[in-house]
C-alpha cells in the first residue's frame, strides 16, 4: 500500500513528509470529536453506578476510556489508510495525505492501548481494564479487520465497541457487570446503526467508491431507511429501560419517551424525503439524541443523590 | 528551500520531543497521585 500514490501536490506533499507529522496530526489520530462521546457517555456510567469512586480514580478511569478510544480510533486509521484516501470525508486525514508514518501510527495506537488498560487495572479495577482491552479490541479485530470490508452489517454488529464505555465506566466504580450496565451497553448499541446509517445515506458514494459494503449501497436506500426506522423503534423501550431498572427516575423516563419519539420522527422524515437533507438533519440529531440521555442520566441520578 | 525544510522538520521534533517529554512526566505525576489515593484507602 503506497500513500504516495494518492497525492494530488507530489512535490508539496513529499516536503510535508520529510519535515515529519506535527503534534495535531497524532493528536487527530486519536479522533478527538469520536472521544467526546466516548469520554461523556463514559463518565455517565461511572456517575450512575451505585457506590462512589474517588473523584482522582474517577478522573483516571475516565482518561483511560478516552486514551483506549484514542488508541483504536489510530490502529483504524492506520488498517483503513488506503481506503480513507479514497473517501473524501477522510482523505485529509494523517495517513493518507502522508503527515504521518503508517508505523507511526500504528506504534502510537499499541503503546497508548496498553497504557490505558495497564493504568485502569492497577489504578481502578481489572474488570474495567478487561471491558475496556475487550472493547479496543472488539473495535480494532472484529469491527475494523473483519467486519467492515465484508457485510453491511459491519456497523451493527461493530457498533457492540462504541457501547462498551458506560459499561465500562459502571464497572470501575463498581468491579462488575450488572443488568443496568448491560441496558446502558444495549442503548447505545441500538443507537448506532440509524445514527451510522443517516451518514452512509449521505456519503453513500464515497463507501462505494471505496468498496465498503455499508447498507445504502448493498441494499439500496429504501431498505436502509426501513431499517433505520424499525432501529429507533427498537430503541424507544430500550432507553426506558433504565427508569424501568431504578438506575433513573420519571425524569429522565419522560424525556427519553419523548427523545425516541422525536428520533423516531426523523426517521419517518428520512422515509419520505427522496434528498440527502433530512438524512443529514437526522445525524446531527442523533448525536444530540444521546448526548441528552446520558446527560440526563447524569443529572438524574445526581439530584437524586443531593 | 532545503534550509526551510530542515528547520520546519526540526522545529515539528522539537515540539514533539516536548509534549513527549510533558506526556511522561503528567504520567509520572499520576501515577503518584493514584498511589497516595489507593493506599490512603480512596
Amino acid at each position: 500500500m503506497s500513500d504516495l500514490s494518492i497525492r494530488s501536490d507530489p512535490a508539496g506533499e513529499a516536503a510535508l513528509l520529510r519535515e515529519g507529522g506535527r503534534v495535531a496530526d497524532f493528536v487527530e489520530l486519536l479522533k478527538p470529536r469520536v472521544m467526546s462521546l466516548v469520554v461523556f457517555t463514559g463518565a455517565a456510567g461511572l456517575i450512575v453506578a451505585p457506590g462512589s469512586v474517588h473523584p482522582v480514580l474517577a478522573a483516571v478511569a475516565v482518561l483511560c476510556i478516552a486514551v483506549g478510544a484514542g488508541a483504536s480510533g489510530a490502529i483504524n486509521m492506520w488498517y483503513e489508510r488506503d481506503i480513507d484516501a479514497l473517501m473524501t470525508r477522510t482523505a485529509g486525514r494523517p495517513l493518507p495525505t502522508g503527515r504521518i508514518e503508517p508505523a507511526e501510527a500504528l506504534s502510537l495506537g499499541v503503546m497508548l492501548s496498553l497504557f490505558s488498560v495497564m493504568l485502569m487495572g492497577l489504578a481502578l479495577n481489572w474488570a474495567a481494564a478487561a471491558l475496556l482491552a475487550l472493547a479496543i479490541a472488539f473495535y480494532v479485530f472484529v469491527y475494523t479487520i473483519w467486519l467492515k470490508r465484508r457485510t453491511p452489517q459491519n456497523i451493527v454488529i461493530g457498533g457492540a465497541a462504541g457501547a462498551f464505555p458506560p459499561m465500562i465506566g459502571w464497572a470501575a466504580a463498581t468491579g462488575e457487570v450488572s443488568l443496568a450496565s448491560i441496558a446502558l451497553f444495549a442503548l447505545i448499541f441500538f443507537w448506532t446503526p440509524p445514527h451510522f446509517w443517516a451518514l452512509a445515506l449521505v456519503k453513500s458514494g464515497d463507501y462505494a467508491r471505496a468498496g465498503v459494503p455499508m447498507l445504502p449501497v448493498v441494499a439500496g436506500a429504501r431498505e436502509t431507511k426501513r431499517q433505520m426506522l424499525i432501529y429507533t423503534l427498537l430503541l424507544l423501550p430500550i432507553a426506558l429501560a433504565p427508569t424501568a431498572l431504578g438506575i433513573a427516575g420519571w425524569i429522565y423516563g419522560g424525556a427519553a419517551l419523548l427523545l425516541g419519539l422525536l428520533f423516531v420522527l426523523a426517521a419517518v422524515r428520512v422515509w419520505y424525503d427522496e434528498t440527502p437533507r433530512s438524512a443529514w438533519t437526522m445525524f446531527g440529531y442523533s448525536i444530540l439524541h444521546l448526548f441528552a440521555l446520558f446527560a440526563l442520566l447524569i443529572v438524574d441520578a445526581t439530584g437524586g443523590a443531593a | 528551500m532545503a534550509d526551510r525544510e530542515a528547520e520546519e522538520r526540526r522545529r515539528r521534533q522539537r515540539a514533539k520531543n516536548w509534549t513527549l517529554v510533558a506526556v511522561l512526566l503528567a504520567f509520572v505525576g499520576l501515577v503518584y497521585v493514584v498511589s497516595i489515593v489507593r493506599m490512603s484507602g480512596g
